[in-house]
């Protein structure tokens, strides 16, 4: 190889062309472009689809333990073959239940151990499980995942809360329309007398709605139910109730790290209520 | 996905992915694993950051950033750091493929000297001769006078071929 010693001119001309001595082959534009292609699908999927999914099902869930409570509003709208005084009588405690500021429910589901804040001026909630966080405004949703220490966060699609709850307010309501129980009907309430903790209460046995057998004991004195236990193909639910005067001010206090990454923020009030 | 209405990730690929790699690739050369690896590494660093390319830079110079960026890595990360002299470079080079070219192969001696030059000097150097950036534009970007790019630029330089000129010694030097 013969070599000289270059002037000013020629250092760049060495460099530019050593810049462009070794073009990528065919084969290595197309293995990185393909690693390329598969890493947008997956965070495109991760975007459009992952988040909804899960919280889309974690909502299921939640939907599931507390349709127990709606179940006696939803059968006394509903159904012609039923107890009038069984289910008057529930709908008061329903109704009285559902003043209070927030109302916060811990149990399990499916053997999954569970924590549940609903929260009415202004509606928000909660749902608190090993694997994950989450909660929603009527605005906002957000999922946070411990594996990862990410929250993502999204803009409830438009439609997805129900009117009924942006006018109403009423979370029963509003877990009726989205649970779509407000269809059935022929269930059968049963009410009977019994002590619990010493405390005398009051239990209510529904029958036949979807098949779910459901179990819901009221405080008699208080007049608010303070345990729900429902059973639906094997699966079962049991959440006990209590009605704080106050609850998580934000995803923070409901236990997401201060330190959790933010993959996509919007602004959503219920991130910082507080601030 | 767009960039602020500008250009997509798949445009920026498209157009600068060549020019990106050969880059890569002569700075690491004759390592062409180690080429696809960080030019792979390249284009995801800049998925990751691609809502930061801002319009006063041009996709190619943020590209080529990122990528001397992987490449200071990847020789940090590798102490051994590859042959050092342009004899070793030379041997490496015929090792890893017999049809290694006259110009591949001076483009490898380069790359070493590229590579003992302090990484100032070879930043000026790539920025004049690689992205055709005038004095006045390396100097805004360093917040320096343009005497002072000139000057450095001088040094630069001087220093580049002092290096050639100690690697190649030997070999028949013209001056």
């Amino acid at each position: 190889m013969t070599v000289s010693l270059p002037d000013d001119k020629g250092i760049g001309v060495m460099i530019r062309e050593a810049a462009q001595a070794f073009p990528p082959s065919r084969s290595a534009e197309e293995d990185i472009r393909h690693v390329l292609t598969a890493e947008l699908e997956r965070r495109s999927a991760a975007k459009r689809l992952r988040p909804k999914r899960r919280i889309a099902i974690a909502w299921a869930a939640a939907g599931t333990a507390a349709v127990c409570l709606i179940a006696a509003l939803s059968l006394l709208l509903l159904s012609s073959s039923t107890t009038e005084p069984a289910y008057a009588e529930l709908l008061r405690v329903v109704e009285n239940s559902q003043t209070a500021e927030w109302t916060h429910m811990h149990g399990s589901f499916d053997g999954t151990a569970l924590e549940l804040w609903y929260g009415l001026q202004p509606f928000r909630a909660f749902m608190i499980t090993e694997d994950y966080i989450q909660g929603r405004d009527l605005t906002h949703k957000f999922m946070y995942e411990p594996e990862t220490r990410t929250v993502t966060i999204l803009e409830v699609d438009e439609g997805e809360t129900p009117d009924l709850l942006r006018s109403s307010g009423s979370l029963y309501e509003y877990l009726l329309a989205e649970t779509g129980v407000s269809e059935e009907a022929g269930a059968k309430v049963t009410r009977s007398e019994s002590v619990l903790e010493g405390r005398p209460c009051l239990v209510f046995s529904i029958t036949g709605l979807r098949g779910r057998r459901t179990r819901i004991v009221v405080d008699d004195e208080a007049q608010r139910v303070v345990t729900i236990e429902e059973e639906l193909e094997g699966r079962r639910a049991v959440l006990t109730a209590d009605y704080p005067g106050a609850g998580p001010a934000d995803m923070y206090e409901a236990g997401v790290p201060r330190d959790a990454r933010i993959v996509r923020v919007d602004g959503p009030e219920i991130l910082q209520r507080t601030e | 996905m767009q960039t602020s209405g500008r250009l997509s990730f798949e445009e920026i690929f498209d157009h600068h992915f060549q020019n990106i790699y050969a880059y890569v690739a002569w700075r690491v050369a004759p390592d062409e694993e180690a080429a696809r690896d960080l030019t792979q590494e390249v284009f995801l660093a800049a998925l990751n950051g691609l809502s930061r390319l801002r319009g006063e830079a041009s996709p190619l110079t943020w590209l080529r950033s990122i990528a001397r960026n992987k490449v200071a890595d990847h020789f940090r990360d590798n102490a051994r750091g590859g042959p050092e002299s342009i004899d070793e470079a030379e041997d490496v080079a015929s090792m890893v493929s017999p049809d290694v070219s006259d110009s591949q192969l001076r483009a490898l001696v380069i790359s070493r000297v590229m590579k003992r030059l302090a990484s100032h000097y070879s930043e000026l150097l790539e920025d004049k001769y690689i992205e055709g950036l005038s004095v006045r534009e390396m100097a805004r970007r360093r917040g320096l006078s343009e005497k002072a790019v000139e000057s450095a630029l001088s040094r630069a330089r001087a220093a580049f071929r002092e290096i050639y000129k100690t690697a190649t010694a030997g070999k028949e030097c013209e001056a």
